[in-house]
């Protein structure tokens, strides 16, 4: 449905996207999590060719974006808080204009929609609130049943309701349709997403289906019989910290059998071992820190190689 | 989808439009509400016109705007959008606006008694005119920009920019507003004038074919630059490129081959009315006169520049200047071309032999027709030069002709007042015409209606000669009116030796 192949973008001087590579199945609730910045916009504007990459490729429905005609456009339904909605229209009104480009336009799917997110069809889209636009914008995004539904930052300063309301009409109206979407607000996708990747500073830190994610990664606290602990840990046990007896970590490569033997082999002698699931909020902060000290430690490194 | 595009557009922009459309019709009105030019409402006549160039501009941008190129937020992007749709439902709109101002222009010409098919024969180069130096990059430069204030910011900077490289023209070119470019006011201008108009076409169609085809805005923007630049250097194209332009067009060149031109001996003028001004107090005003044969019937010679250089004996240029135009009729024994020395360079010249070279861009005009039209009060209804009448002056000094014709008055008119008994004749003043030799296509005006005024005077101040002005005298009198049309256009180049030693200096 989706694929990028090293895809590169820069502004200026800031590499807003390095080499990115990512599959997206068709089917697939897709989210691209990442912080701000971390290119997960840019992303999405190279893929609907509102961007032009300067390296590398991408392709949706099999189309490299940069041809994307009205025929693949017409099968893509794009909701983004920035978007720019004709302002001095009634959502009647740009409904209506939006009809006849659309063969698959479905009034019974428009009227449900409309209600279902209770948006206020007569009112100028000027007047709309921001959670409104959204709506709105989403509403107008969904009556055509599109086989890819990519949302970019949807939830940015919605409220709770709105965003439940938001959600429902995303989720209601998912069936077949393959979902691709970008946020730093994990809350909302861990329920639905089927598969994540990982973006920081432009590059793709993982792409892993949600199950397996969830499944590798574990919240682990050791207490040991003494506070002194080897020199070196395996790179896996990531988010370490040690409160005097007490070692806490994220293995971010969980089976039980490895934990034990990695005890077994560093000579851990302890008294109890805790090991829990975690959220993806966990997961991906986790990782974000680790990502982190690993950079600082690329620049430490290259730094003390120069001088 | 175009008409459905378009109906979007106007559904946003009705209210617009209708503004727009008043303003338009402004200058229409008031030339219906006072008719002349010189009613009581005619100092409003400018910045109507002006008001209403302004909305042009806006009017074009809004409609562009609606659906703006430039960004990365805007929501047609991402809908199945024909791009190509997209630009013709923005053309069909901006056709729309030509035609307010189309019809803006017919009413304008109809309210002062011309016929219809007239008044829609000079709207429609007007019409051109406006959507070429008006709509044209008011489209280039709303495609280019995100929204309505960049746009008026950028339409604002082309329009300081385009003042200031003009204001540096015109300084550099001796400060005479309009004189930056060489041919300005003079036949060729035309050529000057349509190479700007051919860059701004060939920019402004890149720019939109780059922009609705792939939205390459840095590219685009750059273009809009280049293009601005290149409509720049067209206000300083050289004489001789337009001139040789202008020969080419005019093609055989036989009725030029058979003219002479002979220059007389260069003479000091110590005549106390020499006009002097634009020269320097102290410059030394310089005659030569030159004669003329060979010339065909019922034509005249006017000269469009005439370049005067001194020259020393061993060829150096010590000086060059500009005579004003000239016109050669049939009958005169010869005209005395004059021009200034300043007094720095007559040391040069003093008791030294010197060469004076004469470069000449020439016309054939041929008389076309011959109109007459009562000096006392009389009116004239003419297919060449419009609807004219005649009046006499506040002081009763002088008489006046005033005509008005549709379209930019591209004849070359000169006119004598003449008592039918007495056969006395007074010159008009202006005295010869601007002539415009642009080919084929009139060229395009931006009024659409011209109008030229000319004064008889009664009494010479210099000669005191007193041309009668009893109403019974004036009743005998017409103005005759001569039109002339070019008919070949060539150069020559004559020159003639100064001996030793010229004393007078």
């Amino acid at each position: 449905m989706l694929k990028l192949d090293n895809l590169s973008k820069r502004y200026g001087n800031h590499g807003a996207l390095r080499n990115l590579s990512l599959k997206v199945e068709e089917g697939s609730a897709f989210a691209l999590i990442g912080a701000n910045g971390a290119g997960k916009t840019t992303t999405i504007k190279l893929l609907m060719n509102i961007l032009q990459p300067d390296a590398g490729s991408a392709q949706v429905f099999g189309v490299d974006s940069r041809n994307l005609t009205i025929h693949e456009l017409a099968r893509i339904g794009y909701v983004s808080e920035n978007q720019k909605l004709p302002a001095a229209l009634s959502l009647a009104e740009y409904l209506a204009y939006l009809r006849p480009f659309y063969p698959t336009w479905d009034h019974d799917l428009e009227r449900k929609v409309v209600a279902m997110l209770r948006l206020p069809v007569d009112r100028k889209i000027s007047q709309l609130s921001h959670g409104n636009r959204m709506k709105a914008a989403l509403a107008c995004a969904l009556c055509y049943h599109p086989e890819l539904l990519i949302l970019d930052e949807p939830f940015n300063g919605l409220d709770p309701l709105i965003r439940d309301e938001f959600m429902e009409g995303v989720l209601h109206e998912a069936g077949q349709m393959t979902l691709f979407i970008s946020t730093h607000d994990l809350s909302d996708i861990e329920t639905f997403a089927t598969d994540v990747a990982f973006l920081s500073e432009g590059r793709l830190l993982f792409q892993e289906s949600m199950e397996s994610l969830m499944q590798r990664h574990r919240a682990v606290n050791i207490t040991l019989d003494d506070d002194v602990l080897p020199e070196t840990l395996p790179s896996s046990w990531i988010n370490r910290r040690q409160s005097g007896s007490v070692l806490s970590f994220i293995d971010s490569h969980f089976s039980e059998k490895q934990l034990h033997r990695d005890i077994e082999i560093l000579g851990l002698s302890h008294r109890h071992l805790e090991v829990e699931p975690i959220g993806l909020r966990s997961v991906f902060t986790a990782t974000a820190r680790a990502t982190s000290a690993e950079a600082y430690e690329e620049v430490e490194i290259g730094s003390s190689h120069l001088s | 989808m175009v008409l459905h595009i378009f109906r979007k557009d106007w559904k946003l922009l009705w209210r617009a439009f209708l503004i727009f459309g008043f303003i338009e019709m402004l200058p229409a009105l008031l030339r219906l509400h006072h008719g002349s030019v010189s009613g009581q409402l005619a100092f409003l006549r400018l910045p109507a016109v002006i008001i209403a160039e302004i909305a042009i501009v806006l009017m074009v941008i809004a409609i562009i705007q609606q659906d703006a190129i430039p960004g990365v937020t805007q929501d047609w992007f991402v809908r199945p959008i024909r791009r190509r749709d997209l630009f013709l439902a923005k053309l069909l709109f901006i056709l729309l606006v030509q035609a307010v101002i189309f019809t803006s222009d017919v009413l304008q010409i109809t309210f002062r008694s011309f016929t219809l098919l007239q008044a829609m024969k000079a709207a429609l180069p007007h019409n051109l005119y406006f959507g070429v130096v008006l709509t044209l990059p008011a489209m280039c430069i709303a495609a280019v920009t995100e929204t309505m204030m960049e746009a008026v910011i950028g339409s604002a900077l082309v329009f300081l920019i385009g003042t200031a490289v003009d204001v540096t023209g015109t300084f550099l070119h001796g400060g005479s507003a309009y004189l930056h470019r060489s041919s300005s006011r003079s036949g060729i201008e035309w050529i000057g004038d349509y190479s700007g108009q051919v860059v701004l076409v060939v920019t402004v169609s890149l720019v939109l074919w780059r922009q609705y085809a792939s939205r390459q805005t840095a590219w685009s923007r750059r273009t809009t630059v280049y293009g601005a630049v290149a409509f720049a250097l067209t206000l300083f194209l050289p004489w001789n490129f337009s001139f040789g332009i202008q020969e080419k067009l005019s093609g055989d060149q036989a009725d030029a081959s058979s003219i002479r031109l002979s220059l007389g001996q260069l003479t000091l003028d110590r005549s106390p009315t020499v006009e002097r001004a634009g020269a320097e107090p102290d410059a030394t005003h310089l005659l030569l006169p030159i004669e003329v044969s060979g010339m065909p019937n019922h034509t005249v010679l006017k000269s469009d520049r005439t370049m005067v250089r001194l020259l020393s004996a061993n060829g150096k240029e010590i000086y060059r200047t500009e005579i004003d135009p000239w016109v050669w009729e049939s009958g005169t024994p010869s005209v005395p071309l004059g021009f200034f020395v300043p007094a720095r360079i007559i040391p040069l010249l003093r008791d030294k032999a010197f060469t004076v070279e004469l470069e000449h861009s020439l016309t054939i005009l041929a008389n076309r027709e011959r109109e007459k039209v009562p000096a006392f009060n009389g009116t004239l209804r003419s297919s060449d030069i419009g609807h004219c009448s005649t009046s006499s002056g506040r002081s009763g000094a002088a008489i006046i002709l005033r005509c008005q014709q549709p379209g930019n008055g591209s004849q070359c008119v000169h006119a004598f007042l003449q008592n039918s008994d007495t056969m006395q004749r007074v010159d008009s003043l202006p005295g010869w015409c601007t002539p415009d030799y642009s080919p084929g296509l009139e060229q395009i005006s931006k009024d659409p209606l011209s109008t030229f005024g000319m004064t008889f005077f009664l009494r010479d101040p210099f000669s005191g000669t007193v041309f009668p002005s009893d109403e019974a005298s004036l009743r005998r009198s017409m103005i005759v009116i001569d039109t002339f049309a070019p008919l070949s256009h060539f150069h020559r180049a004559e020159q003639v030796d100064v001996p030793v030693p010229m004393h007078d200096l």
